[in-house]
């Protein structure tokens, strides 16, 4: 049952830049947005801008643990493919089917690249797609071919049932797509010249749209963005704004850029909307952010908006981006690793909105319940068993790692919070671990501070600690009583020091000036006159005022 | 001896008719400043001896006089020249010996030299212990003999005159009494900090290290720079962490100490992460330098401390725990002998108080079960050191405060306020408003600000700021 997740080197994700020299520019453009969208991803995460603050701070109190995952599962993107051996429950076709447009292939190829028993299915499903959407991102087609004929040459599981004009390349409808795919273009930016030049508002943004619309549907993704960028300067009405925003996040998405994402959302939401589709588009807006906030490791956040989305995504309208499967199952893994008790009855259970897509995926509504119940055996299991289709997940898998480690000190947590002693014998049964490895957990959990207890090693059982809150005051305040007295007596000599002159300088013949008089009778209060000495004062009555209100702003707030 | 010169006789009658300060200041001391060294060498011959005519107790600075050349001259063990040594430092009168403290450097110094001569460093720490409290004006104050002193002590590796001194925290510093600058400051607090490192009292080490560092700087020192290193390690000892300095280190001290003490830096971060294969590559890494700045000794402490903050750590998880168990999670698992090394370990610091634990030997290995600390802070002793702090607290705040009003009083002072308003170092802020008020009344940054510009605007430089104040808050105009 246990899935076989093997960091593999061969099975790297080969990107599309592999087959580039057969193709024109637009493979080549495929290649590089890829590793755009990995070198882009990295520093982004540190610099989200700055007006989305507020989300990222309530985000950072909330969880600890996320951001100590963050860096581990950026760098588990790069380095280890994880490839699973075969899904537990996941029934492609089904799957697939809740997802429409770029998304749709992009998962396929994403689960091809990771699952060996179902990479011919997924290739001939993404295959089929692309060919009935009649695609204009002909390299992907022919790579996604190029795939399939390799698949089955190493004959991976399905390849009796793969027909043969799936296997051939269809050179005719290729080269005749591209043409016409570089036709549109042509006319498109004609057209774009000439509103331009006639200088129509209206007519230019509609036309950057266009050509945006056109460059997403070739797969050239930055261009497509480049393209909607455009078209800030001539909105005028806020739905052309939206309308903006709507299709940079579309195009962000894709990319990966997602604290792009984060700023557009915001951009959205400040505007004033629109009557018509207001719900969805909002819905749809938290959904983009939450998936950003995914992304980023931002776990509670992104929680807090997938359980905000409200029940207007229930029928795939997002289809392109999300379905409303994925909304239950990153909503309810993100808000078990980072909500207490109380915010999962009150967030998630009692949330009417978000209720109905957990009917889509019952294994997650269980899986709250039985962790709102305590029933962390049920919990466990459900985890365990879903899994590998989480892997197999284009958003989700590199974090699943974090939100499952996350999950179980959740449950750990919560398990030794009402009692006072805790066989640990018995514990490990309930969450079917040894006992070392138990007391392994238990131990980061103690140090981490948030269990507060202490191991007994020789009887296996853990304590509830009694600390004694005046003990601990009294520590505290003759350790802040010290150092205040400490500090205090420093700035009073140092203030001394500096009024008596007495402070380190080069040696006179350096400086060549006869300032270094330190005759003995000199005056106290003009130790050497003029603009230094007034200067001097102001910085050491600057320090002392600093010293004593934060000091004072100290003890107030503490 | 020259005709021209005074005799003894002479000179002793001069001194004798200067009775009070100021005849000493204004007459004597031009008089005897006049007068050839030699005349102080000279011997007695048949003449009255000064040093047995004059009184060290009245006669203090004429008396100092001639004892530097008694001393200087001295050579070896000199039973009947130490007792007026001793007899001048018990009874020396400290305003007069003030007047000049050249002359008592000199003496010092000539005391020092006499002590190393005769290898017997007692010679010189005692009195010099002594004369130091004679000299001071305050209890707190700085002398110049004060690095000399710490720097004799800590050569003889004996410390137990010097401790009161450097118990005593320097409050007062005024070169104009005591004729110093501030290498005497750096040295004493260099010297005291390696004198407590050395009887293990890190946390007072740590202190005096952070003065010398932190002490106001216009270029760095070669000495602050050596406090520096031994600060970082000294409170890695003390507290597993290196301390933040204060914010008002000086920059150029602070530029150095990045570049001088990368090592030290790279040491201590390695030790914050509290892994072992860490700090002990680091270590090797550093030890040359660590050899060379002689400050390995440290270092290997700072490793030994590891093992026992590891412990510490271990109370806060741990009710019971074996040894072999205690052994591995410090990572001492692998060394042969590790078990008795954390036993011996867990002992002593059970005997320092630094853990609260049994070892019982029931079981194989041994088993350590750790206790909570058996003070309950219910008793009166709890009571009286916080009353204690308290007060020390208070009067320490009193002494800030006066001196705040007092710079902001000085001509100096006030003529910066009112021809600088947008200086960038222009310290009238809210903080300051509120200082008038008290500090208690410290409410939010804009809360007693209609009360305070009540005040303010009684005294003209303040007015001028608070009239732009009312008319847009939060846009400062500095």
């Amino acid at each position: 049952m246990d899935p076989r997740l093997s960091p593999d080197p061969t099975s790297l994700d080969p990107t599309p830049g592999h087959i580039s020299n057969t193709m024109d520019t637009s493979a080549d453009n495929h290649a590089s947005m890829d590793s755009d969208m990995f070198t882009d991803s990295q520093p982004a995460s540190a610099g989200t801008p700055s007006s989305l603050s507020n989300v990222n701070l309530t985000a950072d109190g909330g969880s600890n643990a996320g951001g100590g995952a963050e860096g581990n599962s950026k760098r588990k993107r790069f380095v280890k493919v994880v490839e699973v051996d075969a899904p537990n429950n996941l029934d492609l076709d089904a799957y697939i089917a809740t997802y429409k447009g770029h998304t749709k292939v992009n998962r396929l190829e994403f689960i091809a690249d990771r699952c060996p028993s179902l990479q011919v299915d997924a290739l001939k499903l993404a295959i089929t797609e692309l060919r009935n959407t009649n695609t204009l991102h002909v390299s992907r087609y022919i790579n996604l071919a190029r795939k399939l004929n390799e698949a089955v040459k190493f004959g991976a599981p399905g390849s009796a049932s793969v027909s043969s004009d799936l296997l051939t390349v269809d050179k005719a409808w290729a080269d005749s797509q591209m043409l016409k795919a570089k036709q549109q273009t042509d006319l498109l930016e004609g057209e774009l010249k000439n509103y331009k030049r006639n200088s129509i508002k209206e007519s230019i943004r509609m036309g950057n749209i266009e050509l945006g619309n056109h460059y997403y549907a070739c797969g050239d993704l930055t261009s497509a963005h480049r393209s909607y960028s455009r078209t800030r300067d001539y909105c005028t009405t806020s739905k052309h704004i939206i309308e903006l925003c709507m299709n940079v996040i579309k195009a962000s998405i894709e990319l990966g850029n997602f604290p792009h994402v984060l700023t557009y959302v915001v951009k959205a939401e400040s505007t004033p909307e629109v009557a018509q589709d207001k719900e969805l588009t909002k819905a749809k807006l938290k959904a983009a952010s939450g998936l950003a906030n995914l992304d980023l490791s931002k776990y509670p956040a992104a929680a807090r908006d997938f359980l905000s989305i409200g029940e207007e995504l229930v029928g795939n309208q997002y289809g392109d981006v999300i379905s409303a499967n994925d909304i239950a199952v990153y909503g309810g893994l993100c808000a078990l690793a980072s909500f207490n008790r109380t915010e999962l009855k009150r967030l998630v259970i009692d949330n009417v909105g978000f209720r109905q897509y957990l009917e889509l995926e019952p294994h997650i509504r269980d899986l709250i319940q039985g962790f709102y119940n305590s029933n962390y055996v049920l919990c466990l299991d459900i985890m365990d068993k879903w899994k590998n289709d989480y892997l197999l997940d284009l958003h989700l898998h590199s974090h699943i790692e974090a939100l499952y480690t996350n999950i179980r000190k959740k449950a750990l947590v919560q398990f030794t919070s009402p009692f006072l002693t805790v066989d640990l014998t018995k514990m490990a049964k309930s969450f079917s671990t040894t006992v070392p490895a138990l007391e392994k957990e238990l131990v980061s959990l103690i140090i981490g501070g948030q269990i507060e207890a202490r191991i007994d090693s020789q009887q296996k059982i853990l304590w509830a600690k009694q600390t004694n809150k005046r003990s601990a005051i009294f520590e505290r305040s003759t350790a802040m009583g010290q150092d205040y007295e400490r500090e205090a007596k420093a700035l009073v000599l140092r203030m001394q020091m500096t009024n008596h002159g007495l402070v380190v300088k080069s040696p006179p013949g350096e400086r060549g000036g006869p300032n270094d008089s330190e005759s003995p009778f000199e005056g106290p209060h003009h130790p050497r006159g003029g603009r230094d000495g007034r200067e001097m004062f102001a910085g050491t009555r600057a320090n002392v005022s600093s010293f004593l209100s934060s000091f004072s702003r100290d003890r107030h707030h503490r | 001896m020259a005709p021209s010169d005074p005799s003894f006789d002479e000179i002793i009658s001069k001194i004798q008719a200067a009775t009070d300060i100021a005849a000493v200041t204004k007459t004597l001391a031009p008089y005897l400043n006049n007068l050839n060294d030699h005349v102080f060498a000279a011997q007695p011959n048949g003449q009255a001896d000064p040093l047995d005519a004059l009184d060290p107790a009245t006669h203090s600075f004429a008396y100092l006089y001639f004892l530097v050349h008694r001393c200087k001259a001295s050579h070896g063990f000199d039973h009947a020249l130490l007792a007026k040594v001793w007899a001048f430092v018990t009874t020396c009168d400290g305003e007069q010996v003030r007047l000049t403290s050249q002359k008592a450097m000199s003496f010092a110094e000539a005391l020092v030299k006499v002590a190393t001569e005769t290898h017997q460093p007692i010679i010189a720490i005692k009195p010099l212990a002594i004369f130091i409290q004679r000299l001071q004006a305050s209890p707190g104050q700085l002398t110049m003999i004060h690095p000399l002193l710490a720097k004799t002590c800590l050569l003889a590796q004996s410390v137990k005159e010097i401790l009161p001194i450097l118990d005593n925290d320097i409050s007062d510093v005024k070169p104009q009494q005591t004729h110093i600058n501030y290498k005497d400051f750096l040295l004493y607090h260099y010297y005291g900090g390696m004198i407590y490192a050395f009887l293990k009292n890190f946390e007072r080490a740590v202190e005096f290290f952070k003065l010398a560092v932190s002490a106001p700087a216009e270029v760095a020192s070669a000495i602050q720079i050596e406090a520096h290193k031994k600060y970082v390690l000294t409170s890695l000892l003390q507290y597993g962490r290196v301390l933040p300095l204060p914010k008002y280190i000086a920059s150029a001290v602070q530029r150095t100490i990045k570049v001088q003490c990368v090592v030290y830096a790279d040491f201590a971060t390695a030790y914050e992460k509290k892994s072992n294969g860490a700090i002990r590559t680091e270590l090797e890494k550093a030890k040359p330098i660590f050899v060379r700045d002689k400050n390995f000794g440290l270092a290997k402490q700072c490793m030994e401390a590891l093992h026992r903050r590891n412990i510490q750590e271990l109370t806060r998880t741990y009710l019971t725990l074996s040894i072999e168990n205690i052994t591995s999670l410090i990572g001492l698992g692998s060394e042969p002998d590790g078990a008795r090394r954390v036993e011996g370990i867990i002992v002593r610091m059970i005997e320092s108080g630094a853990v609260f634990a049994t070892i019982s030997h029931e079981h194989a290995g041994g088993m350590v079960s750790f206790l909570d600390d058996p003070n309950q802070h219910n008793n009166t002793i709890t009571m009286d050191m916080i009353n204690a702090q308290i007060q020390r607290a208070t009067a320490i705040t009193a002494k800030l405060s006066a001196m705040d009003q007092a710079i902001s009083s000085m001509p100096a002072f006030f003529n910066k306020g009112s021809h600088g308003p947008d200086h960038s170092g222009y310290p009238m802020d809210e903080s300051d408003y509120s200082m008038h008020m008290g500090y208690d009344n410290y409410v939010d940054e804009g809360a007693p600000l209609s009360a305070i510009e009540h005040k303010a605007s009684s005294s003209s430089p303040k007015k001028q700021r608070t009239e732009s104040d009312s008319g847009k808050r939060g846009r400062r105009s500095g």
